[in-house]
């Protein structure tokens, strides 16, 4: 279980105030917001990325204060998908598994997210969809205790966007791990998650 | 302490000490202040006329370097053709020509233009040669400088212009849009050319040896400047105390001027990440303009080559391979080609393996400064430029003196010259990795620190492969400038037994006396270093990341 105790953060201007967040064991919540809120931001303190102003996280019962991030057990998947564009399909996906794992479950993975038969694919030559999958796997394949997705469809039509996201939500779903899911579409927010909240420029949640 | 932060008290470390050493020591043989020392210069016979000379050469190879750099620049950026990367190739590859080489070169040249139309080499046709060698050399700065900019501008901007009145012309569109545009880029690259024109070593030395700019004074003088010996070092100090002052005021004030300019640049937001270049015929009035500077660029390297093969006899040139011979066989020179080869090599290998980490670290401080202290991030940006300031002979001298101050036993060891080397050779390092690193997409070492991968890891596997362009680009860089170094080791090493190639080569030119042998046996051993520095440019260039420029 997540949770996010009066988080406050800003640059040149106040992006996060006080914000409370609790996510569930097994949830996964959309964070509803405009362009600037804090979506985003809020994402980049919960795994470390950033560090906030002021306020507590706790994970499991754990303060994550001064945790380095990749120490912190938890996935991402960012907008722009960070895909490694040296490694092929394979090798990004085989930069997530842990080091004692077998090999073997890379393809199992691919599998899993509809990618078989991709592994020596560049990743230059992936549609957004393929690219989208691989990200995740990359992210999931490292098994990480909870997964933050921060607008990771935006780039794609509303059609694959909307089909992807049940596929994403069932993933998740198998793996019993908390995610965020972070979107300005109430369509897809509506489809992804178990609860939404709403984050405005006051920071209000409901 | 952090390793980064380490690297960065080293560099300050590295470079300031010798210098303050050098300048402790020169101040307490000089026995005068600085101010007397200035104003007295012009008086002595060894520095006479040597300022004016200076600032002559440096203006006026200034402009002629822009008037033949620029249309190039402009040709290149919007247009292509058949031929487009080979030829751009071609015309920044004398940026990386060890300087030594350009100059006999052009010499090459001078001697073919004697036999050609019985021209003797006035002081006047040897001072026009000089300009023309500065424009040569520099001339891929103007490129790199204005070529990026021009070649990714959205053409729609210029097509916007054509419609509005203020741009029915070229001659308008040149004026209202093209030069305001273009100013900083242009100014910021007249500034660099003028400060390495300022501090031109060996093309001054060799083409002109009737005149000295205030490089080749310090270098003359650099023999006696500094020993505590002061009936013989006290004018030879204050010649170089004062030199140097002059020296470094004028360079900081125009590499000031450059940064300034170039900071107005980034107002500019009219890049597109699309080639905005326009495809034309080669076979046009074009073509044969492009193919006129082709000669202009090629000419000087193939004298330099034809004459190695080439012996004066009676007047005119005769074919021989006695250069060659004399070359490998050390006949003339302190040692042979092959000693002198396996020193340079040995310095260059060295310098790669000491300046690219030392870079490396460098850049990844400021890098990582810009986004928590901006205002030391540029600070430390321009101090590690600093020795780009100072040019060759400075930083020869003043690791010389530094040293004759706290061990002279030490002056004279082997790795003296590397000191110099690396303190010459790693801002480039800095210059061209820093503005890969800035355009690495931050969210890759993000998204690995995120799968669990720690510093290390993030390095090798994400980092490092990604800039392994920049970085093989970086590698060539260092070691042919390293190859071809010739003022530091010029002043550091003609009086030891660890000869580098271009040292040899000055050493032939600088013989007393007439032998015919002297030339074609430096033109041979200078060949061999041209066809090394070609062959590493040319295999390096398609490992430059597109659209770099602007950063050598």
């Amino acid at each position: 279980m997540l949770s996010c105790k009066k988080i406050s953060k800003s640059y040149d201007n106040l992006v996060l105030s006080n914000f409370d967040l609790e996510v569930g064991g097994d949830e996964i919540v959309a964070l509803l917001g405009a362009s600037g809120s804090g979506k985003s931001t809020l994402l980049r303190i919960i795994c470390g990325l950033e560090k906030s102003d002021s306020g507590k996280i706790l994970f499991n019962g754990v303060d994550l204060e001064g945790l380095p991030p990749e120490k912190r057990g938890i996935g991402m998947v960012f907008q722009n998908l960070a895909l490694f564009p040296h490694l092929n399909v394979f090798d990004n996906i085989k930069f997530g598994l842990p080091t004692n794992n077998s090999i073997g479950e890379i393809s199992e993975m691919l599998e899993l997210v509809g990618l078989k038969n991709f592994d020596s694919r560049k990743i230059q030559t992936l549609s957004g969809g393929e690219s989208q999958r691989v990200a995740l796997a990359r992210s999931l394949i490292a098994k990480p205790k909870m997964i933050l997705l921060d607008e990771p469809l935006s780039s794609l039509d509303s059609s694959v966007k909307e089909s992807l996201s049940l596929e994403v939500r069932k993933l998740i779903k198998s793996l019993s791990i908390p995610a965020i899911y972070v979107t300005h579409d109430p369509r897809i927010a509506e489809l992804m998650a178990d609860r939404i909240v709403y984050i405005d420029e006051n920071n209000s949640s409901n | 302490m952090k390793v980064r932060n380490l690297v960065v008290i080293s560099w300050i470390i590295l470079v300031i000490l010798p210098l303050i050493l050098a300048w402790n020591q020169l101040n307490v043989v000089a026995e005068r202040n600085i101010f007397e020392i200035i104003l007295d210069f012009n008086n002595k016979f060894q520095t006479k006329n040597s300022i004016f000379f200076t600032f002559i050469v440096a203006f006026f190879s200034m402009i002629l370097t822009l008037i033949i750099g620029l249309p190039l620049a402009w040709n290149l950026g919007r247009y292509k053709w058949r031929y487009h990367n080979f030829l751009r190739s071609i015309f920044t590859v004398p940026f990386v020509m060890p300087s030594i080489l350009v100059a006999m070169g052009f010499l090459a040249l001078l001697d073919f233009l004697d036999i050609l139309i019985n021209h003797n080499h006035s002081d006047e046709t040897r001072f026009y040669t000089l300009l023309f060698a500065h424009a040569w050399f520099n001339v891929a700065l103007v490129i790199r400088f204005c070529e990026p900019l021009l070649s990714t501008i959205d053409r729609s901007y210029e097509e916007a212009c054509r419609l509005l009145p203020s741009g029915k012309t070229k001659i308008s569109r040149l004026r209202y849009f093209w030069l305001p545009l273009m100013w900083p880029n242009i100014a910021a690259s007249s500034a660099l050319v003028f400060v390495f024109s300022f501090t031109s070593f060996a093309l001054v030395k060799f083409i002109t040896p009737a005149e000295r700019n205030l490089e080749v004074v310090m270098a003359n003088q650099s023999e006696w400047a500094g020993l505590p010996v002061p009936s013989l070092s006290r004018v030879p100090s204050e010649i170089v105390l004062a030199s140097s002052t002059i020296q470094l005021i004028t360079i900081l004030l125009a590499l000031s001027i450059a940064s300034w300019l170039q900071s107005q640049s980034s107002g500019f937001h009219l890049l597109s990440l699309k080639d905005g270049r326009i495809r034309v015929p080669f076979k046009s009035l074009r073509g044969v303009y492009l193919l006129l500077m082709v000669m202009f660029i090629v000419s000087p390297m193939i004298s330099l080559i034809s004459s190695s093969f080439m012996i004066r006899e009676n007047g005119s040139m005769i074919f021989s391979l006695q250069g060659w011979e004399s070359a490998f066989s050390g006949s003339h020179s302190p040692t042979n080609a092959y000693e002198s080869l396996k020193s340079s090599v040995e310095y260059a290998v060295l310098t790669v393996l000491f300046s690219l980490p030392l870079g490396f670290l460098l850049a990844e401080s400021i890098f990582n400064l810009e986004k928590t202290n901006p205002k030391f991030a540029t600070f430390l940006d321009v101090f590690v430029m600093l020795p780009l300031a100072l040019s060759a002979v400075m930083v020869g001298l003043g690791v010389l003196l530094g040293l004759m101050r706290t061990e002279p036993d030490l002056a004279r060891s082997w790795w003296i010259p590397l000191y110099g080397h690396l303190m010459l050779t790693t801002p480039f390092v800095v210059r061209v990795l820093l503005p890969a690193m800035r355009n690495l997409n931050p969210h890759l070492d993000e998204a690995a620190a995120l799968l669990g991968a720690n510093y290390l890891k993030r390095l090798i596997s994400i980092r490092l492969c990604l800039l392994k362009p920049s970085i093989i680009v970086a590698c060539s860089l260092v070691f042919a400038i390293s190859l071809g170094e010739f003022g530091a080791s010029w002043v550091v090493l003609r009086f030891t037994e660890y000869t580098t190639l271009p040292v040899m080569i000055g050493d032939l030119l600088s013989r007393p006396g007439y032998d015919p042998i002297l030339r074609p046996a430096a033109n041979a051993a200078g060949t061999i270093l041209l066809l090394i520095t070609l062959v590493l440019f040319i295999s390096v260039e398609r490992f430059r990341p597109l659209g770099s420029g602007g950063e050598f």
